[in-house]
């Protein structure tokens, strides 16, 4: 997903902490992505978009709080997991949801989109990240274990109790949705 | 579940499994990279700037802060109350330590294996060998006299010069901060050793500079010509025997000249002051081989004639310019901050 190495992160982030914007610009390529995944499995895509950045201007602003530079990755996780909408209709995608993704080929998989999203967003916390990472943001067990500080096993062992439970409450064959994602 | 399904499942690389990759096709247009979110611009506040300038105005409070507290600290350690007692411990016969304080005009006698130990006000430390005698003449803010009446002390001293002086008889030896020796006896003979910084001995309106790791003997009527610590004694006998032979009104010629030629054999570099002292005290050896062995001494590689027979006809100016190449000031008492510890 990125060809950053660990030694990449912390030298940005000890530039960054002495006011290096560049160098900030750099930790917001490497982790909008985990940042995205835990705002889009709590809110709405319009709104995750719009606190993606929102996170990333607190993190500037709160960067000298943070005492660890190796646990960048984790810290902005959690501010994502704490930063909130002003709007409580912000919140989460009811199923059936009329939200269009204009990225989408057509408004039928837009539609089917959002139905699985907001199936996702009921989950426990510990699911709809995960999956969000997996699924949405094509992140590894791995590099999800790393931007929330959980183990591999433990995010192995969320990502298929998540899918089972996603399954469960989709309540029909996920192939057929394959289906209408090939057309 | 398939090893496949849990590879892909877990890995995005790993050969795909088309339940999951259903599912990623149809979630994918939601991710961060569909919405090209990293290329888009972050608008970070202007903090940089700002938080730089705040550190840097940080930084200039601290250090502003320190410097003041060092300047407050600096001025306290200088302070003395007029005339208050100074501190003292004597460290007696049985090993035990009975503290005491000197006041002025009182004096402090160590017994033959006592020695005691005096807080010099708040600029440093007078340690008193056994069978030594003090007297407390002065002390105040600036200025802190003790007589040493017999005996032998050690000073340690960090202050601006000639806040801390010893007498003895017409005898003045003026701290110009430093560390030193000071050995006399009652009739007015005696030796100082200077291991840090600078002294000045002093007897009625004659002054000799003594410099680090240089000692000074001296009587009650006169004093020699400074000689390194580390001088041989045969260095030290012919320097001696030389000065006396200048100072008297009809010197022996040749022995002069062969003792000049010995000294200046054995002169190593860091005898320069003594070899400074022998000439500013006796201009004429200028013409001899002292001259050009202190030139050396210095660094100066061409020998300058006219200034040497300005040395020789006793021209001030001519050693001033020589003095200003010693390889260290005795203005510069802040240098020995370790005297301080």
């Amino acid at each position: 997903m990125n060809d950053s190495t660990h030694q990449d992160v912390l030298d940005w982030v000890i530039a960054a902490q002495n006011g290096s914007t560049e160098a900030f610009r750099h930790l917001h390529r490497r982790f909008v992505s985990s940042v995205h995944g835990v705002l889009l499995s709590r809110f709405r895509p319009s709104v995750a978009e719009e606190l993606t950045q929102e996170c990333f201007l607190i993190a500037f602003r709160k960067l000298k709080q943070l005492r660890d530079p190796r646990k960048f990755g984790p810290w902005i996780v959690a501010i994502a997991r704490r930063v909130d909408a002003v709007d409580e209709r912000h919140h989460y995608v009811a199923v059936g949801s009329e939200e269009i993704v204009d990225t989408h080929a057509t408004p039928e998989l837009a539609i089917d989109a959002m139905r699985v999203l907001g199936v996702i967003q009921s989950l426990p916390q510990a699911y709809r990240e995960t999956l969000v990472m997996r699924l949405v943001e094509g992140m590894s067990a791995f590099e999800i274990a790393e931007a929330t500080d959980l183990t591999p096993e433990s995010v192995r062992v969320n990502l298929h109790r998540g899918v089972r439970k996603l399954r469960d409450a989709l309540a029909l064959d996920l192939e057929i949705v394959g289906a209408r994602a090939h057309e | 579940m398939s090893e496949q399904y849990d590879d892909y499942l877990c890995d995005p690389r790993a050969k795909p499994h088309p339940e999951i990759q259903a599912l990623e096709r149809l979630l994918q247009p939601l991710s961060a990279n569909a919405l090209r979110l990293a290329h888009r611009p972050l608008a970070l506040p202007r903090q940089s700037t700002r938080a730089l300038r705040r550190r840097y105005f940080q930084v200039a409070v601290a250090v502003a802060a320190t410097l003041a507290c060092v300047y407050v600290a600096h001025l306290y350690r200088l302070s003395w109350p007029d005339a208050s007692p100074w501190p003292a411990s004597i460290v007696q016969a049985d090993g035990s330590i009975r503290s005491t304080v000197l006041r002025v005009g009182e004096q402090l006698v160590t017994g033959p294996i006592e020695t005691a130990s005096l807080e010099a006000a708040r600029i440093g430390k007078v340690r008193l060998a056994p069978s030594s005698e003090v007297r407390l003449i002065q002390t105040r803010g600036g200025r802190h006299r003790i007589e040493l009446v017999n005996g032998r002390l050690h000073a340690k001293i960090w202050a601006p010069p000639s806040h801390f002086g010893v007498e003895h008889g017409e005898l003045r030896f003026i701290d110009l901060g430093c560390e030193f020796e000071l050995n006399v006896e009652r009739s007015g003979s005696g030796t100082l050793a200077v291991t840090s910084g600078w002294v000045i001995y002093g007897r009625e309106d004659k002054q000799i500079l003594v410099p680090e790791y240089y000692s000074l003997a001296f009587d009650g009527e006169s004093a020699q010509v400074p000689v390194r610590l580390d001088s041989s004694s045969e260095f030290r006998n012919r320097v001696d025997a030389l000065d006396a032979q200048l100072t008297l009104n009809a010197a022996d010629r040749p022995r002069v000249s062969d003792l000049a030629q010995a000294i200046a054999a054995r002169a190593r570099d860091e005898d320069y002051f003594t070899l400074l002292n022998l000439l500013v005290k006796h201009p004429s050896l200028a013409a001899g081989p002292l001259y050009p062995r202190l030139a050396k001494a210095l660094g100066i590689e061409r020998i300058d004639e006219s200034h040497r027979a300005r040395w020789a006809s006793g021209d001030a100016s001519s050693r001033e310019e020589w003095w200003q190449r010693l390889p260290k000031q005795p203005k510069s008492w802040w240098l020995n901050w370790r005297d301080a510890l």
